[in-house]
């Protein structure tokens, strides 16, 4: 990430979004209160700090947004999902906002499991029909106060993220490297379950839900992505499991929840 | 933008839930699923500001969350079919930039639902296993808010509310749009008219009697709360009790404590007055 001026609206855009512009190589992003950011496929990013904003607000995004924008340019699959590995073999935790994607990742790591990303997590090798492989994005989990009581940690050891946020991170569970992609987990909080179950996804199915947890999908047609990310998605349909994990709406501890997608990455 | 959204608006607890059954009822064939209702996700869900921006709200402020939400609505707008019914419990007040906290440009009308807060007050103690004094006294801070802590990542986004009487206001008095007021004591009271009145402002065509009869009668409180009893309902706030419990009008003359009514009374008698509720 270089700091220096960042153009307010992004020239040729051919998506514009209120705050996202993309064009067929770079994405723009414009956060209020933090920033604007102009994403393209080689590094360096380029950030305009908003006036105020601190160096913690510009990090903030960086293994969010930014990352998914710069994988999509470099031709990969960008989840709204955090990852681990498990016996080297990295499972994706994909699901709605607040579905408690990060408290499980947490939870696994505590396990010994390697935290590969949080907010997004970024495939690659699906190009040429590869081998999926997860990228180790954020070691750090993120977690709100009551996931942080929640799994025992201490709220002091983690580090805050943004100054108006009471969200921290937390370093937990070892370094990551890339992994072969086992599975897909997607994440749904239903009423009137008592515990949590696996239901496996195939065929178009699977392929619609893997379609729905993809970053920003709407940029995929500016950037002409449309067809290479189909291929893709159609490849990990193919290649990699995918099971929905629904978990009761309340009293799914994540450390149970953890136990579960262990038996699901053996 | 295209003026396609029609907001379900109420403080909560008012028969927003109710109003949107019988919405359901009226489209669709069969039982009504509590958990497919239309005018859901509510405006302020926090899953779809984060699909509709790509950027993800857990990392933002409510200030700034706030800005943007007249965004999220132009963009839903633009891709939904019309009339986009969408339910809202958040008061019609200006965000940090002095707009309102919904698109004006994407809104082609609302209905809004208004109870008397007595009944609100004991509707709202039940539903998030609360004090009726602590009720009372929500429905008279300004301050108030729903999914406003930050101990936890919401569901729901940030919605203010203000008082009981800032609320109906912020709605009902000077809002740039259609808005037809409809009370949960009419729902009640003469449900095919009141219910046939809503669906008509809402831009549902074809209301005719026959049909609001029908569409009321599969939606009838007491197949709502069967229907939660058997299936569950998602809008339940944990830790509360049932959702649908009562859906009587004036029960707080036997729930309410003479002392607590008479302070509501006080507090919002002026927007009580206006609305029949003495």
């Amino acid at each position: 990430v270089r700091e220096t001026l960042v153009p307010v609206e992004l020239p040729g855009a051919a998506e514009r979004g209120p705050l996202i512009e993309a064009s067929r190589d770079a994405v723009l992003l414009r956060v209020p209160g933090v920033g604007r950011f102009l994403v393209e496929a080689k590094d360096p990013v380029l950030v305009e700090r908003a006036t105020g904003a601190t160096a913690a607000d510009i990090c903030c995004f960086r293994n969010g947004p930014i990352a998914a924008a710069a994988a999509l340019l470099r031709g990969k699959v960008a989840f709204r999902a955090a990852a681990v590995a498990i016996g080297g073999r990295a499972v994706v935790l994909c699901g709605a906002s607040a579905v408690g994607k990060s408290a499980l990742a947490a939870a696994l790591a505590q396990r010994g499991h390697p935290v590969l990303a949080d907010a997004v997590a970024v495939i690659s090798g699906l190009d040429q029909e590869g081998v999926p492989t997860v990228e180790p994005l954020a070691p750090d989990v993120v977690l709100w106060p009551d996931s942080v009581q929640e799994l025992g940690l201490r709220s002091e050891c983690g580090r805050r993220v943004r100054p108006g946020l009471a969200k921290r991170a937390y370093s937990i569970g070892p370094d990551p490297v890339a992994s072969p992609l086992a599975a897909v987990a997607i994440l749904r909080a239903e009423e009137n379950r008592t515990e949590p179950a696996f239901d496996p996804l195939e065929g178009a199915s699977k392929l619609r839900a893997l379609m729905a947890v993809c970053w920003h999908l709407r940029l995929v047609e500016p950037l002409g992505r449309s067809a290479a990310q189909f291929r893709s998605l159609a490849h990990l349909t193919r290649a990699t499991p995918c099971v929905r994990v629904v978990r009761p709406r309340r009293g799914a501890s994540p450390m149970l929840l953890a136990e579960l997608v262990e038996k699901l990455a053996a | 933008v295209t003026a396609r959204t029609v907001w379900l608006a109420s403080y909560p607890k008012s028969g927003n839930t109710w109003l949107r059954a019988v919405c359901t009822a009226w489209l669709n064939e069969g039982p009504v699923d509590l958990n497919a209702l239309v005018g859901t996700p509510i405006a302020a869900s926090r899953d779809h500001f984060d699909v509709a921006l790509g950027i993800p709200s857990s990392s933002m402020t409510p200030e700034e969350i706030d800005l943007v939400r007249p965004r999220v609505d132009e963009l839903i707008a633009a891709e939904a079919a019309e009339p986009h019914l969408r339910k809202i419990h958040d008061a019609y007040l200006e965000g940090p930039a002095g707009e309102p906290i919904v698109s004006v440009p994407a809104t082609r009308a609302a209905v809004y639902v208004i109870r008397d807060p007595r009944d609100v007050a004991v509707s709202y103690a039940h539903g998030r296993g609360m004090s009726l004094e602590r009720a009372q006294r929500h429905l008279n801070n300004p301050e108030a808010a729903l999914s406003a802590d930050d101990e936890r990542l919401h569901a729901q986004l940030r919605q203010r509310l203000g008082t009981w009487s800032q609320h109906v206001r912020s709605w009902v008095d000077d809002t740039p749009f259609p808005v037809e007021v409809v009370r949960y004591e009419d729902f009640v009271a003469a449900p095919v008219e009141t219910f046939g009145r809503a669906l008509r402002s809402l831009g549902l065509a074809d209301v005719d009697e026959r049909r609001v009869d029908e569409a009321v009668a599969r939606a009838a409180f007491e197949r709502l709360r069967q229907a939660e009893r058997d299936y569950g309902f998602h809008e339940r706030v944990p830790g509360g009790a049932d959702f649908f419990r009562r859906g009587e009008a004036g029960s707080w003359r036997d729930e309410l404590p003479a002392k607590l009514a008479a302070q509501i009374r006080q507090e919002h008698g002026e927007v009580m007055a206006r609305f029949g509720y003495d």
